[in-house]
């Protein structure tokens, strides 16, 4: 492995975090950094690997328990604040910081973590999921957002993409909606 | 996907033995934080509507905020969990189960929340100043119509305009502010406390 590009990588997903964790202070400029993570999250160079292709099934099974997860958190505990009050262009960008962070952590940063192994991979990047919102909610959200990075990070280890972990933070989100 | 070929190695298949763990995991930590627990939701950093004011500060105009009503039932000689808000999210009541003292004769209590202009309640303590309408908490037995008494602590979230670290609380009558401190969530501009009593509630830096 080239030391350059891992140094290039550690500095890539520093800023990135970095980014995301300054989110909370200027909310108008959060769906930017949103969109330059999410850019970052698809398009970054990530180390080769052997993931298999994730069958239909499986992807949809990976999904369907992540989001019976977030759904039965939302019935069984409601929490505080209740909802978010947003117009039609609140959801969207809701909907893009879900995509750019699942590709951020999922993709390209467990992309890199992986090479030394699923269980650095998994834990690395629910960490980080959960510091770059420490900001925004508070310490105490950090074991919950652990919990929920690990989730997340379960299901593109055992999908092989980024995708089903998308799919289904985009559903976490929009049930805080309403 | 652009990929480089460095450091290839197969990848274990995760199973789902694995993911209902964490699932769990995510529910039970959820579950430990009790009612206090931060939102699940990640990603609340979008342009949020502008406040709704009572009373504009610096002048200018508003769309007027709503108030709430709501009704609390007794089930089985406690009041039930319950929740009401205004329409804007701005106030916000959450009732655990067992909150209000049941009465003979009682079948519910009816909640209000009726937005006010702050300043009308009471000067700002020294140092501070509003950034939310002031909000009163009304809960009266449905049949008298008297006042009902908490058995537990409540919750109260309000959302504040542009800053705020605590909730003030002024108390029937009272003419001053005490001073509530919960956690506050910049993200979506709001602040939760537990109180054991009601009033009129306003946010402040």
């Amino acid at each position: 492995m080239s030391a350059v590009r891992t140094w290039q990588a550690v500095l890539v997903g520093i800023l990135g975090c970095l980014a995301l964790a300054a989110r909370p202070g200027s909310v108008r400029g959060a769906p930017l950094v949103d969109l330059a993570i999410g850019i970052v999250g698809v398009t970054g160079v990530v180390p080769a690997t052997t993931d298999r292709p994730s069958t239909w099934p499986r992807w949809a099974a990976a999904v369907a328990l992540g989001v019976a997860t977030f759904a039965t958190g939302r019935v069984l505990m409601p929490v505080h604040p209740p909802h978010l009050p947003l117009s039609a262009w609140g959801i969207g960008v809701l909907m893009v910081a879900s995509v750019a962070e699942e590709a951020f952590f999922r993709r390209w940063l467990y992309g890199w973590l992986a090479g030394g192994g699923v269980a650095l991979a998994l834990v690395g990047t629910a960490a980080a999921f959960a510091a770059v919102h420490v900001p925004a909610y508070g310490v105490r959200a950090l074991p919950i957002d652990f919990a929920a990075g690990l989730l997340f990070g379960w299901q593109r280890a055992a999908t092989g993409g980024w995708t089903a972990p998308a799919v289904t933070h985009m559903a976490a989100n929009l049930l805080q909606v309403g | 996907m652009r990929t480089i070929g460095w450091a290839a190695r197969p990848r274990a298949r995760v199973g789902l033995g694995w993911g209902a763990a964490a699932a769990v995991l995510y529910l039970a930590v959820s579950g430990m934080l009790g009612t206090h627990s931060p939102r699940l939701l990640y990603d609340g950093l979008v342009p949020l509507p502008p406040y709704r004011w009572v009373h504009l500060p610096g002048g200018g105009s508003s769309s007027p905020p709503p108030g709430a009503t709501g009704t609390v039932p007794f089930s089985g000689g406690a009041s039930s969990a319950a929740e009401v808000s205004t329409d804007d999210l701005q106030a916000t009541i959450t009732f655990p189960q067992g909150a209000v003292a049941s009465r003979p004769g009682e079948a519910s209590v009816k909640v209000a929340i009726t937005p006010l202009d702050a300043a009308t309640v009471a000067p700002a303590p020294n140092g501070r100043h509003f950034d939310s309408n002031g909000y009163r908490f009304d809960v009266v037995y449905a049949t008298s119509g008297t006042s009902a008494e908490l058995a537990k602590p409540v919750d109260i979230a309000l959302t504040y305009a542009t800053h705020a670290t605590v909730i003030l609380r002024a108390q029937g009558q009272e003419k001053m502010w005490t001073v509530l401190r919960g956690p506050a969530f910049p993200a979506s501009q709001q602040i939760v406390v537990h109180t054991d009593r009601l009033g009129t509630f306003v946010a402040s830096p």
